[in-house]
């Protein structure tokens, strides 16, 4: 998904954290960054940056 | 006619499909032909203006260079031009400069490719960690549908696009693809058939989404000197009269393949012109035209929703109207400003360094009334518009 940052104007496209699916998502959400597994090799964990429909009142930032 | 006009003498192609052979056999068809249709003869061709892809193996492999050699060896001046899908209108650019600075008269513009089966993804193994491309995959598993999709979504909330607005593209361009012989999909579709076709990219399904081809476009662009020398008279005779490979002014707000972020927009304001506006107002602007001097455009519909966009960013509609636009005829042959008079991306698929060379050749086809089948009535003046990976754009006014 296309996530814009409020103050920077900035947007950034990252995926959704396991288990959301697009109709868990609208236009227009906010948004907070988390981290996820990407892939697991040899034991160890990549992990990738995730965009996750922001926790009510937990919005650090502030993404939309 | 300008004194930067380019004369279009020759063009050829060899048809869109799906055959898996060397790309420089296409090439060769394709050279052939727009030398027969230019009445000269290769030795007269003192330059060769290759595109490159890199979907080949690496872009020396599909030099200027590539084709001078398998036309035959003549001492002839190359060129070789790489930007995505717009390195067929580099590579005219290319060739322009050469003929306008007086270096050569006589010049082919060509591209050819032969893609892989799915989707386009970087080509060679290893990790790239500074390749955004290869970051896009490696990260986000961003195929290039998840960036058309993001393009149809932003419409649909922006406008309120409907898929029935983005089939009715298909529809239209199957129906102006049927006759064309160069198309690979010569087959009417229906807004049912698109809305029943398998999702790629909610919410873009496969009839909305252009394939990827195997195919080849070339052409022989001379000086005015030469070609009234050839011709004797230029009346009627296409010309090229803007060619724009125009780059984003930063800050670059919207999102383009293959980045996954654009610039901030925090300190500088963004430029009043976003990028894929001014690909073409630089085009009309070095032209000395405006979008109402139109007879047509060919535009890049990657997807559906693509095309509607580059409604918009050409200024024939203002933005939000594009699905009116489209509904009311107006780009539909017969209408006030047909696009796609050739079928598109739709009917041909994507063979990348051929299609920006593509698009100039059924502008001259349509300019010269040899477009059977789908021939726009008193074409007077044509654009086409497309847009490569890595921010290459590309944009070519043609006219008589």
């Amino acid at each position: 998904m296309a996530v814009q940052l409020e103050k920077e104007g900035l947007i950034v496209l990252g995926q959704a954290p396991k288990g959301i699916l697009a109709k868990d998502l609208k236009v227009g959400m906010r948004m907070q960054l988390e981290t996820d597994v990407l892939y697991r090799e040899d034991g160890v964990d990549y992990m990738v940056y995730v965009w996750a429909p922001a926790v009510q009142n937990e919005v650090v930032g502030g993404a939309k | 006619m300008s004194d930067r006009d380019l004369v279009v003498l020759g063009v050829g192609m060899h048809p869109w499909g799906k055959w898996g052979r060397d790309f420089t056999e296409y090439g060769m068809v394709a050279a052939r032909a727009a030398l027969k249709d230019a009445g000269i003869e290769w030795k007269d061709v003192q330059y060769v203006a290759g595109a490159d892809t890199i979907r080949n193996g690496y872009p020396g492999f599909i030099a200027g260079a590539t084709f001078a050699q398998k036309m035959g060896w003549t001492g002839a001046r190359v060129s070789s031009s790489y930007a995505a899908c717009a390195s067929g209108a580099m590579s005219l650019q290319t060739a322009r400069a050469s003929i306008l600075a007086g270096f050569c008269d006589v010049a082919m513009v060509i591209g050819a490719d032969t893609t892989p089966k799915g989707f386009f993804a970087p080509v060679g193994g290893g990790d790239r960690k500074n390749d955004p491309d290869w970051l896009r995959f490696h990260l986000l598993g961003a195929t290039n549908p998840a960036y058309f999709a993001l393009f149809a979504r932003r419409r649909m909330d922006l406008y309120g696009a409907t898929s029935e607005d983005f089939a009715q593209v298909k529809v239209k361009n199957s129906l102006h693809g049927l006759n064309n012989p160069n198309a690979r999909f010569r087959k009417e579709s229906a807004v049912e058939d698109v809305l029943n076709s398998p999702v790629v990219s909610d919410p873009l399904r496969l009839l909305d989404i252009c394939a990827t081809s195997d195919g080849a476009a070339a052409m022989i662009v001379t000086s005015r000197a030469f070609a009234e020398k050839h011709l004797g008279s230029l009346k009627g005779v296409p010309r090229i009269k803007a060619v724009s490979t125009s780059t984003p002014t930063y800050p670059q707000t919207l999102l383009e393949m293959p980045d996954f972020a654009t610039d901030s927009s925090a300190v500088v304001m963004p430029p009043a012109r976003g990028f894929k506006d001014s690909i073409c107002w630089d085009a009309y602007e070095e032209a000395g035209v405006g979008p109402e001097d139109l007879s047509m455009a060919e535009v890049y519909d990657l997807s559906t929703a693509l095309e509607l966009d580059w409604y918009e960013h050409l200024g024939l509609c203002a933005p939000g109207e594009a699905e009116g636009l489209l509904r009311s005829g107006a780009t539909t042959i017969g209408g006030r400003i047909p696009v796609n008079p050739s079928g598109g991306l739709s009917c041909f698929g994507e063979a990348i360094p051929a299609q920006a060379i593509a698009q100039v050749c059924e502008l001259v086809w349509q300019l010269r009334g040899q477009a059977e089948g789908r021939q726009i009535e008193n074409a007077k003046l044509g654009i086409t518009a497309n847009q490569g990976l890595f921010g290459h754009g590309s944009s070519v006014i043609v006219g008589i």
